[in-house]
Formats: C-alpha cells, sequence, structure tokens
C-alpha cells in the first residue's frame, strides 16, 4: 500500500502553500481533488514556463506543486457549482484551504457548516496569520517575503552592509504546505483510531516563527539574554574558517566545529598551530591578527583548488563541508542521478522532462511514479459522475449555467 | 475536544544537531513520549553545545554584541552545566524526557536495544558508519521489534559515494543550490551567509513522514524504515529553479528578494538603524498606492515603472528609487501606513520586535517554560493550533539524564541491580561522567 492510500483530499487552495501540502498527501497516496475557479489557480500562469511559452498548462511552478492531483472546476458562487462542492466535501476525509478567514463561510463551505454531522472531518486552513487575532481584524495583507521577514530568520540573514536576504524560492510557502501535511497526517491516526477530526489553523507567519532555521534558537536566546541576532554574526562568525570559500573554479563550504579546529589549520598549511590554545576560543573573541593569519592560510589553500578537491580533502578530514552547486551541477550531479532522486514526467502540453521526486524513500509503503499535474478541468465530468453520480446529460446544463 | 493525536506513541531519540531533534520536538509536542538517548561518557559535537571549553560571560556578551544567537546562555551564564543550559537544544528539548546511554559502547548498547521493544519509533540523524559501526542498523532493530519505525536522516543516503560526508544542513543545501539561487544577485557569494533551512525542513518532513508510517503499522502491524537524506527531502522546495534547467536547460542565477514577476519585491531601509520594510507590489494599483502614501511623485512620473513588466525590467533602479523614499519613515509608521493602504509590506523583524507583536500575543504564541538548571523563560510555542485540542508545552528542556530513572525502572523494568551496575560504569547518571567535560569544574 501507499501510505496515504484510501484518503480523500478536497483541496481548495491556490498558490504555493496549499498546492504543496496537498501534493505531498497526493504523492504518497492518497486522492487528492482540486477544486479550481473557472479561471484555474492562477498559479498556472506563473513563470518560469516549459518552452519559454506562458501557457496555463506550461507553469513549471504549477507543473511541480499539482502532480498526481485530478482537476475539477466548480464554480462555488452559483448555486448548483455551490451544491456540488458540499457533495464532493461529504466524500472527503480531509479538506484543506487558504480563504481569507471568513469567506469560507461566507461562501457556505466553513469548518462549522460542513462537519456538523462529520465528527471525523480534518479541515485545514492554511492563512497568512491564522484564523484570528489582530492582523486578520484588519485585513492585512501578506506574501512570502513578508512573512518570512516578520517571522522567519531573515534579520540575521545576508550581509551587514545591505539589506537582509529571505530564503530561496517560495520557502515559507513551501515550509507552511509542509506543516500542513504533517498535521492531517497526524490527525488521521486519531481520527482512524475512532477519534475527532478538527479544525487545523495554520498560521504562516507562526510556521516562520516556530522555524528550526536558526529562528527558535535566537527567540530563545534573545529570552535568555536580551539580545536579537545581526547580519553581523550568522552562523559563520561561530567557526573559524566558516562560511563561503572561493576555489578555482567555484565555492566550498567547511566547518571545523570543536576539535576539527586543529586537524583544519593542519590542512591548510598551518600545522605549526595545531594544538594552539586560542584555535578553542570563539572566534569572535580571537586577535584578528591571529584571524588573518588563518584566512590567509586559507584562501592560499582553496585557491589552488578546485571545489571538488577541496571537498574531497575537507571530507578526508572529516570535516562538515560542501560545495556550492547551481541547478546544472546537481541535476547533473552522478550521485543524485544514482539514487534516483529525478523522475521523468510526460505532460501533452509542457512536454516530457525530469522532477525533483521524492523527499524520502518509505522501505514498505513506496512511493508510485507521479502522475502529470491535471490539466484545467480534465476531470470534472470524471469526478462528478464517479463521487456524486451526476448524469451526463446534466454536465451539459450545469456546464451552461457556469457552475461547472 | 480530542487528545492529542500522537499520544500513546512512545519515540526513541538518538538524534544530533539540529534536524533530527526537530524531527522529535514536534512529535513530543503533539503527544507523543520522546526519549532522548544520550550519552554521558563523550559529547555529541554541536548537540547539547559547547564542545569547546564554555565560554566565560564576558565571551558570551561579545558574541552577542556581534549578533550571534545560536549559543545562547541564561544571564550570559553558562556554567557549571552548559548542557542543560545553552538556546540551541533548549529550544527544541522542550516536551522530551532525557536518559543516558552510550550506543557505541556495548552496554549502552544492550540498554539502547532494551528500550526499542517499547518504542514505536527511533529517529536518528547520524553519519551513517556511525549507526553501522554501533550495530544498531535496522535490520537488528526490527528482530527485536517487527513494529518499529525507523527514522534514518542521514546527509546524502544510505547508499553513493557521498554516504558518509559530514555535513550540516547549510553544506547540503549548499549542494542542492540554495546557496546559489538565495544569493545577492549583485554581489558575491560570501555575502549571503550561511542558513540552515534544510534542518527546517526535514525536520517537518520528517514528522510527516513518521505520521504516516504510524498509519501503515495501525493497519499492517509492520514496522518500516525511513530513509531521508538532508539533502533529499530539501531538494524538492527548489522545484521551479530545477524544473527550469530539466525543462528549458536554464541554469537560474542568483535570485536574492527578487520574485519571479512582482516588483518592486524587496527588503527596504527604514528611518531607524538595521530597520527594514518588506515591500511586495502586486498590481499596478499596489505601485500607484505605494507612490502615494510616501509622496513619491518622481516614482509616479516614470512612465516606465506604471506596467508591472517595466518595473520588473528595471528592478535595480526601482529598488534604489524606492528605497530612498522609504529611508525617510519610521518602519512601523511605514508597515500600518501601507498595510491601510491595502498594500502587501511588513517589518523585517529581530527577536525583539517579534517578542512585542501583538498578532502572536493574542493568539498566545510564546509560552512560559524551563528546568532547574535555567529557570522559566518566554519560548517560541507551536508552529501549528487545533482549533479543538487545545495544546500548550508541557515540560521543558530535559537535564541530561533528567529521567534515567523512570525509563530505566518504569519503562523497561529493569531492576534495582541492573539500574546500579550501569550506575557504577557511568552510563546512568546525571550530566556528564568525570572528566568528560572537563571545563565543568571551572564554573
Amino acid at each position: 500500500m501507499q501510505a496515504l492510500e484510501g484518503i480523500r483530499v478536497v483541496d481548495l487552495t491556490t498558490g504555493v502553500a496549499g498546492p504543496h501540502c496537498t501534493k505531498l498527501l497526493a504523492d504518497f497516496g492518497a486522492e487528492v481533488i482540486k477544486v479550481e475557479p473557472p479561471g484555474g489557480d492562477p498559479t498556472r500562469n506563473v513563470p518560469p514556463f516549459a518552452g519559454d511559452i506562458p501557457h496555463p498548462d506550461r507553469g513549471l511552478l504549477f507543473l511541480h506543486l499539482n502532480t498526481n492531483k485530478r482537476s475539477v472546476t466548480i464554480d462555488p458562487e452559483t448555486e448548483d457549482g455551490l451544491e456540488l462542492l458540499l457533495g464532493l466535501i461529504e466524500h472527503a476525509d480531509v479538506v484543506v484551504e487558504d480563504l481569507d478567514p471568513g469567506d469560507a463561510e461566507e461562501l457556505g463551505v466553513g469548518y462549522e457548516q460542513v462537519s456538523a454531522n462529520r465528527p471525523g472531518l480534518i479541515y485545514c486552513s492554511i492563512t497568512p496569520w491564522g484564523q484570528d487575532g489582530p492582523y486578520v481584524e484588519m485585513g492585512f495583507r501578506a506574501s512570502d517575503i513578508v512573512l518570512q521577514g516578520m517571522g522567519g530568520p531573515v534579520n540575521g540573514t545576508g550581509s551587514p552592509q545591505r539589506e537582509p536576504l529571505k530564503l530561496g524560492g517560495s520557502l515559507g510557502y513551501l515550509q507552511a504546505g509542509l506543516v500542513g501535511a504533517w498535521s492531517v497526517a497526524m490527525t488521521l491516526l486519531r481520527v482512524e483510531a475512532g477519534g475527532a477530526g478538527d479544525h487545523i489553523d495554520i498560521s504562516i507567519y507562526e510556521t516562520q516563527m516556530g522555524s528550526r532555521d536558526r529562528r527558535t534558537t535566537s527567540l530563545t536566546t534573545y529570552a535568555y539574554q536580551g539580545t536579537p541576532s545581526s547580519r553581523r554574526g550568522g552562523v559563520a562568525g561561530m567557526v573559524l574558517g566558516g562560511g563561503a570559500q572561493p576555489c578555482l573554479d567555484g565555492y566550498v563550504n567547511i566547518t571545523a566545529i570543536g576539535p576539527k579546529i586543529h586537524q583544519f589549520v593542519e590542512m591548510i598549511g598551518l600545522g605549526h598551530l595545531s594544538g594552539d590554545e586560542r584555535l578553542m576560543q570563539p572566534p569572535l573573541t580571537l586577535d584578528p591578527a591571529f584571524v588573518e593569519e588563518v584566512s590567509t592560510a586559507y584562501l592560499a589553500w582553496s585557491m589552488s583548488r578546485t571545489k571538488r578537491e577541496a571537498l574531497i580533502e575537507a571530507q578526508g578530514y572529516g570535516m562538515l563541508s560542501g560545495v556550492i552547486n547551481t541547478p546544472e551541477d546537481l541535476v547533473n550531479d552522478p550521485v543524485f542521478r544514482g539514487r534516483g532522486v529525478f523522475e521523468e514526467i510526460e505532460h501533452p502540453v509542457a512536454g516530457t522532462f525530469e522532477y525533483p521526486g521524492r523527499p524520502l524513500v518509505m522501505g514498505e509503503t513506496p512511493r508510485e511514479h507521479p502522475r502529470r499535474a491535471p490539466l484545467l478541468g480534465e476531470h470534472t465530468a470524471e469526478v462528478l459522475t464517479e463521487l456524486l453520480g451526476v448524469a451526463q446529460e446534466d454536465l451539459g446544463v450545469l456546464r451552461g449555467v457556469g457552475a461547472i | 475536544m480530542g487528545n492529542l493525536p500522537l499520544e500513546g506513541v512512545r519515540v526513541a531519540d538518538i538524534t544530533v544537531v539540529w534536524a533530527g531533534p526537530h524531527v522529535t520536538q514536534l512529535l513530543a509536542e503533539w503527544g507523543a513520549e520522546v526519549i532522548r538517548v544520550e550519552p554521558r561518557t563523550r559529547i555529541q559535537p554541536a548537540t547539547r553545545g559547547a564542545e569547546r571549553r564554555p565560554p566565560s560571560p564576558d565571551e558570551i556578551r561579545a558574541m552577542a554584541a556581534q549578533g550571534v544567537t545560536l549559543a545562547g546562555y541564561p544571564d550570559f551564564v553558562a556554567a557549571p552545566d552548559p548542557w542543560n543550559r545553552g538556546a540551541s537544544f533548549n529550544s527544541h528539548g522542550r516536551n522530551k524526557l532525557s536518559m543516558t546511554a552510550d550506543i557505541t559502547t556495548p552496554e549502552g548498547r544492550e540498554a539502547f536495544l532494551d528500550l526499542i521493544e517499547h518504542c514505536d519509533v527511533v529517529v536518528e540523524n547520524n553519519v551513517p558508519e556511525t549507526i553501522e559501526k554501533a550495530g544498531i542498523t535496522y535490520d537488528v532493530l526490527s528482530k527485536r521489534n517487527p513494529k518499529l519505525i525507523m527514522l534514518r536522516m542521514p546527509g546524502f543516503g544510505l547508499n553513493g559515494d557521498y554516504k558518509n560526508y559530514r555535513g550540516f544542513g547549510l553544506h547540503m543545501e549548499a549542494v542542492i543550490g540554495h546557496t546559489h539561487i538565495r544569493s545577492y544577485p549583485d554581489d558575491i557569494i560570501e555575502a549571503a551567509g550561511d542558513v540552515v533551512t534544510s534542518d527546517a525542513i526535514s525536520g517537518i518532513q520528517g514528522a510527516f513522514a513518521v505520521s504516516m508510517a504510524l498509519r501503515h503499522v495501525r493497519k499492517t502491524g509492520r514496522g518500516q524504515l525511513l530513509e531521508q537524506p538532508l539533502a533529499e527531502a530539501f531538494l524538492p522546495i527548489l522545484g521551479e529553479f530545477l524544473l527550469d534547467y530539466t525543462a528549458n536547460g536554464r541554469n537560474t542565477e542568483p535570485q536574492g528578494n527578487r520574485h519571479r514577476s512582482h516588483a518592486p519585491h524587496n527588503y527596504y531601509p527604514c528611518r531607524g538603524e538595521d530597520d527594514y520594510i518588506a515591500i511586495d507590489c502586486d498590481s499596478d494599483e499596489a505601485w500607484m498606492a505605494i507612490c502615494e502614501f510616501l509622496g513619491a511623485d518622481d516614482l509616479l512620473a516614470n512612465e516606465e515603472w506604471a506596467t508591472a513588466a517595466g518595473r520588473y525590467r528595471d528592478q535595480e533602479a526601482l529598488d534604489r528609487a524606492l528605497g530612498e523614499h522609504t529611508r525617510r519613515f519610521d518602519q512601523r509608521a511605514l508597515f500600518f501606513g501601507l498595510q491601510a493602504a491595502g498594500v502587501i509590506a511588513g517589518p523585517v523583524q529581530n527577536e525583539a520586535a517579534a517578542y512585542a507583536c501583538p498578532q502572536l500575543a493574542e493568539r498566545g504564541f510564546f509560552e512560559e517554560t524551563g528546568n532547574t538548571s535555567t529557570g522559566t523563560h518566554l519560548y517560541p510555542g507551536l508552529n501549528l493550533r487545533m482549533a479543538n485540542t487545545p495544546n500548550q508545552i508541557r515540560t521543558g528542556p530535559p537535564l541530561l539524564g533528567e529521567h534515567n530513572e523512570y525509563v530505566y525502572r518504569e519503562v523497561m523494568g529493569y531492576t534495582e541491580e541492573q539500574y546500579r551496575a550501569l550506575e557504577e560504569i557511568e552510563q546512568i547518571g546525571l550530566g556528564y561522567a568525570p572528566g568528560v567535560a572537563p571545563y565543568a569544574e571551572e564554573g
């Protein structure tokens, strides 16, 4: 069996966070019905596009986030559309939605409305601030860069000489979607043991504030010492020689923690310093001249090697290290390829190419090769017929009134 | 009202550093009984902190003054027991129990194997060879407990040339391409600094994986091995950039704070020192609202910038020009003013601002907890809520070895004699064994 086999999810989300949540559920075997508004999930039109041709079935972010789902177009603002949507929800174990708090109720698909006779229903809401609080009451808008900046470790990321840096891609949204998938999976354990479902309330802001990317640690440090993080310190500031280091053909990052620092100086040709007491001091408290001596030798060492040579040497010393790759470097890396992390998927419009695949290997409940993202409304007839028994001739009528 | 969804699940936790402990933190928060199995006869790097000699209060203050916050201690004091007082451990330790046993010794290994018989899950994120040398791979453990779920989180996988490569999240992210993608588009890569986002992502991913595997055990009675390399768990996060290469052959350049179509989209300086505001302009109307709020007639007058495409083409100049206006304003005034004008905006918040945030306060995000060494403080709380399942931090971060009695005697059923015997060889005890952390006596 696949891990989430037998679970049906009605997915009312668009964008990145919600679709990432339901992608994870779908990729591990849940049946996900993506209910799209008549114009489709706007992410269909987000660049980059396959072949650089703007088209709702060529958006690469959309194609990535919607594997293994079926697409149904329903306009819940029509009477018939709402009835169909409520019908689908009746057949679902899980609903995931990302509407502004209050909007689902207005539409008629709020948690209280759809769970009245369904105590086992899991209803997961993913919103910027959560379901309540002053920022919700004031109608504050948000997006990934805002939520990362407010909640995440952004104030300590980047150069002290300039503006801070967010994390790559839509990381805040993706992380919140992942929290959503986890929360649904663990609540399923309770429901399948005969317990209650729930209204899961995910605030993307709080998923950032509770993030183990340094934030929870720096918050705890602030509680302990009253000292905030900044871009002057960073991670590299804790380790002599830490941070990106230029080589002949790119960069390597070597972190010599604890006693490894003695081997580090040996590796870079400063063997006479190995065992020196000063190496065990926090680097920021060291004499700058001493730090300069080490970094000069390190630069001479790294600039006479390729990044791969530097990496192999550092790993030979058992030192924490990695090369700085571009997407091209990674996709062509024989080790990643050999482990099968990329999966080729055919798509009738976008074409055939490799997608980043599994985040993990499950020994007993393996993922199946993924199905491509759906065309807009591709499964409307199939799903409505199969789940709600809508007759073929009625589909035409529903189309006519704009319900589907 | 529901019980916590993971109530009744017991987890043996032999994780180190960051990502693994995050998995067990999340499982513990929602009801699992998480037992950390920790050595007291050797120090695990970067796990309970202070593997160098312990920093003095002056050194801690000096680091704090530089903005280093991954090694904080209550009131700047690490001594006498830094392993119970460090922020990096204590930020994930809540709700967990701590027993001592060194899995790399025969006696510690035997105790661990006995514990496994009473557990549903074991989580580890060591270098693969460590687990192999200790003789506690899945085939060994599953013989003792066929229902066991074992989550392994190596850096790069349990096979392949990188199998035993050592790295933190920041190294895996470099390999995956995150460092490259998130660097400034107009600066050297060193300027980007290090992040450990993959620890956060793979921590949550691990909790997701364990939850799914628990479902499978309940249906089939069979446990399983979950192999979740840190690098591979993080890789799909960069999906659209990897697809741009596999579909279009494009090797995406560093993106920094850029959006794929919005401009302006960046962090802009405010009047206060090191104060920045995020502004995300998602429409031409928003652009006009921004300019009007700032009184930026010169920006409005630029016809090139009236359209999204024009702004996107010219974003470096646009960012500079916009920054000249934002830097005249107070950060909070910009936040509330721009939001009132319907613009997506928000302050870059340091920890002081986070603790003062009314939204977090109203939702009760921060919670008081602690242990006998640290006293109580306000800690960051749960990263999700369930409306019908009230939840909060139940116990503070455990002292090293605090729950030996409970785990060995009650969970594992060891006799008084067995317990004493392990005490005598320093497997069981409170804090590190004599001589392991020589600096303890300095405090």
